[in-house]
């Protein structure tokens, strides 16, 4: 083995060896002022960002991954530490009931998707109504020849049982762990009655996702 | 055959850029926060991520609403709940993202120097604005991501037991239960509950978890119920019943007792009996007279 050989064999020996070698020295550290939420020394890996993309890579950490039990869970290593998101769409964010009649009942549906990576889940809640409407529904069901307005939540997270009035501070939907994706599909209804005053009705309904605490 | 090449690739492009499947929804994260703070302090931002995952340019309003427990343990967000949605604004009012654009925005606190110590939580919101709509319900999407501001200072737990109830008597070995607690201290408190039962021996005949590590925040009042399970063939007669609720960081404890009394079936049945051989007796005396 020739010089130049032997060179490039412990060029790459050192490399590997580098590559392997483990570095403990990592915490979470915060002041007053301050708060890096995760750290991690290693051999590779950084912050990268171009427009609207975001790469945060790491390489050479030991022992890294999730793994859990019945009474624990760890995230090893600095791609495992969880910041959580939570991920919301709607498919269709304007509903039109028509006009009504006192032979049927009107319905508009519209599917809330969230998804978070939360250990503890998420609820989905109503934060926010405005506008007018014909009668809430009270005897939970919107029935054809009565005044009544309400909506019904279908979807193995929904807490709604039948149909129910429109009201701020209901929770709609909940679930105690991660998912990618739970559909709540809404149904707004409304029927009217003879007596039903003529006009135009119109409401805003802002529904909030948040993780369980 | 270069040409070719390159037009296949650029169809394959445009395909791809143009035709693929877009969400229409946003992203929020991190979903929970905790601040801690010192009265008077101005210095300190929380912030927040949001990504835009819909195929549209969207426009997000930025809220800070208050949070509080209702009876059943959910979480209520809303204005006007809680002191401190006041020390916290957004830096800005609206943020605009182009399609798949991430953006970091920014909260800033302000705590007033009078500020109570204690635990207050807050909803950070990204509110997706609703598209211009002239039909009759127009749907609009939040995402809140929770900050839990921690004010420095003397901070005393303190929960109270405020309602307990019991059936006066019981037959059976199901024995329902209902309570109620308060926390009227600054902090939030986990909360353990035991539920026991001792007999006029003073011989326990029950000993359950029923609630283990619940979040009670601040300011909220819970409501359990259910029924515990008891051996069969328990002595007859007042059983004491026991709330022993363990709660916060201190590890301080509440109790509360009730007294229950305990019929087990076969008990019925031999007190008609007795009565039943009461009256034979009775009558028997009688006919003798």
């Amino acid at each position: 083995m020739n010089l130049r050989m032997k060179s490039m064999v412990a060029f790459i020996a050192i490399g590997l060896i580098l590559i392997g070698m483990p570095h403990p020295v990592a915490s979470e550290m915060s002041s007053a002022n301050y708060q890096i939420y995760a750290d991690s020394v290693q051999n590779g890996g950084g912050y990268q960002a171009a427009g609207s993309f975001i790469l945060q890579d790491t390489s050479g950490e030991l022992s890294s991954g999730y793994s859990s039990s019945s009474i624990y869970e760890i995230r090893a290593g600095y791609q495992y530490m969880e910041r959580g998101y939570l991920s919301f769409d709607i498919s269709d964010e304007s509903l039109d009931l028509g006009t009504l009649s006192t032979s049927s009942v009107n319905i508009a549906s519209t599917t809330i998707t969230i998804g978070t990576d939360s250990s503890t889940g998420y609820s989905l809640s109503v934060t926010g109504v405005s506008g007018s409407s014909i009668t809430d529904v009270a005897d939970g069901a919107v029935t054809a020849g009565q005044e009544e307005y309400g909506y019904a939540a279908l979807g193995s997270d929904s807490l709604i049982i039948g149909d129910t009035a429109v009201a701020t501070g209901t929770i709609i939907a909940s679930y105690d762990g991660e998912t990618n994706a739970s559909n709540i599909e809404l149904g707004f209804k409304a029927s009217k009655s003879a007596s039903t005053a003529v006009g135009d009705y119109a409401q805003s309904i802002s529904f909030a996702a948040a993780a369980n605490i | 055959m270069k040409k070719i090449l390159i037009t296949i690739f650029a169809a394959a492009l445009i395909n791809v850029l143009f035709t693929s499947e877009c969400s229409a929804g946003f992203q929020v994260g991190p979903l929970k926060q905790q601040i801690s703070v010192a009265p008077g302090s101005a210095d300190q931002t929380a912030i927040v991520s949001i990504v835009n995952s819909s195929n549209t340019k969207r426009k997000y309003a930025l809220k800070v609403l208050g949070a509080k427990q209702s009876a059943d343990g959910a979480i209520i967000y809303g204005s006007g709940m809680n002191i401190a949605e006041s020390w916290v604004v957004a830096k800005d009012k609206y943020v605009e993202l182009a399609p798949g654009q991430a953006k970091e925005v920014v909260f800033e606190i302000n705590v007033p120097n009078d500020a109570k110590a204690g635990s207050y939580y807050l909803g950070l919101t990204a509110e997706q604005t609703s598209l211009k709509s002239e039909k009759s319900i127009g749907v609009g999407g939040q995402i809140i991501s929770v900050l839990v501001l921690q004010v420095a200072g003397m901070v005393q737990e303190s929960l109270i037991i405020t309602e307990t109830t019991v059936p006066r008597s019981i037959v059976g070995n199901k024995w329902p239960f209902t309570f109620s607690i308060l926390n009227n201290g600054a902090a939030s408190v986990p909360v353990d509950v035991n539920i026991s039962a001792r007999n006029w021996l003073g011989h326990i005949v029950v000993d359950q978890k029923v609630i283990s590590e619940a979040m009670l925040l601040p300011g909220a009042a819970r409501k359990y119920g259910g029924e515990i399970k008891v051996k069969n063939f328990n002595l007859p007669g007042p059983y004491e019943f026991q709330y022993k609720i363990k709660y916060g960081l201190t590890g301080q404890t509440a109790v509360a007792t009730k007294t229950v009394w305990y019929f087990p079936p076969c008990s019925i049945f031999l007190i008609l009996i007795i009565i039943i051989a009461i009256v034979g007796v009775a009558k028997n005396q009688k006919k003798k007279m």
